[in-house]
């Protein structure tokens, strides 16, 4: 997600850490963020596919993981939710004013 | 929400699952890692997908 790593400093700013997360591996998240520029936020690798199990995500067609964002609190709470359909993608300005709400 | 791609459902409210995943490097990070700060968790489906 190159949109979000343009705006990585908005979010430090909001007292706020991106994390993407995937089914990759470490490798091809390397090539992938070298290839579209996401250096600022780091890419997770759930080889495994527990993470994406656990937060209700998984995709058993593709055995990967659908398009999510949560947004957890400081006492690790979650305070938003938003699944993407085809052709949707996350967006910064949306997410980056659910964060401030938490203040 | 109850659809087939879902094993169980994570909602507003809920103690967010800690992990502990490998990144570039095979660093591990963990979600309490952030305990203090917000974290914004962008699940995507594959790498070179858009987005």
């Amino acid at each position: 997600m190159p949109a979000f790593d343009k705006r990585v400093g908005d979010f430090e700013a909001a007292n706020t850490q991106v994390l993407g997360i995937s089914t990759d591996s470490p490798f091809s998240h390397e090539n992938w963020a070298k290839a579209v520029g996401i250096s600022r936020y780091p890419l997770l690798s759930d080889v495994q596919r527990s993470v994406v199990k656990d937060y209700g995500v998984y995709w058993p067609d593709w055995n990967a993981n659908v398009r999510a964002t949560f947004i957890v609190d400081k006492q690790g709470k979650v305070r938003f939710t938003e699944r993407y359909g085809k052709g949707e993608l996350p967006q910064p300005d949306k997410i980056l004013v659910e964060v401030k709400k938490l203040g | 929400m109850s659809t087939a791609t879902q094993t169980k459902s994570l909602n507003v409210g809920d103690t967010a699952p800690d992990f502990t995943l490998k990144t570039i490097g095979l660093k591990e990070i963990s979600l309490k890692d952030f305990r203090g700060k917000n974290v914004v968790l962008l699940f995507y489906p594959l790498d070179w997908t858009p987005g």
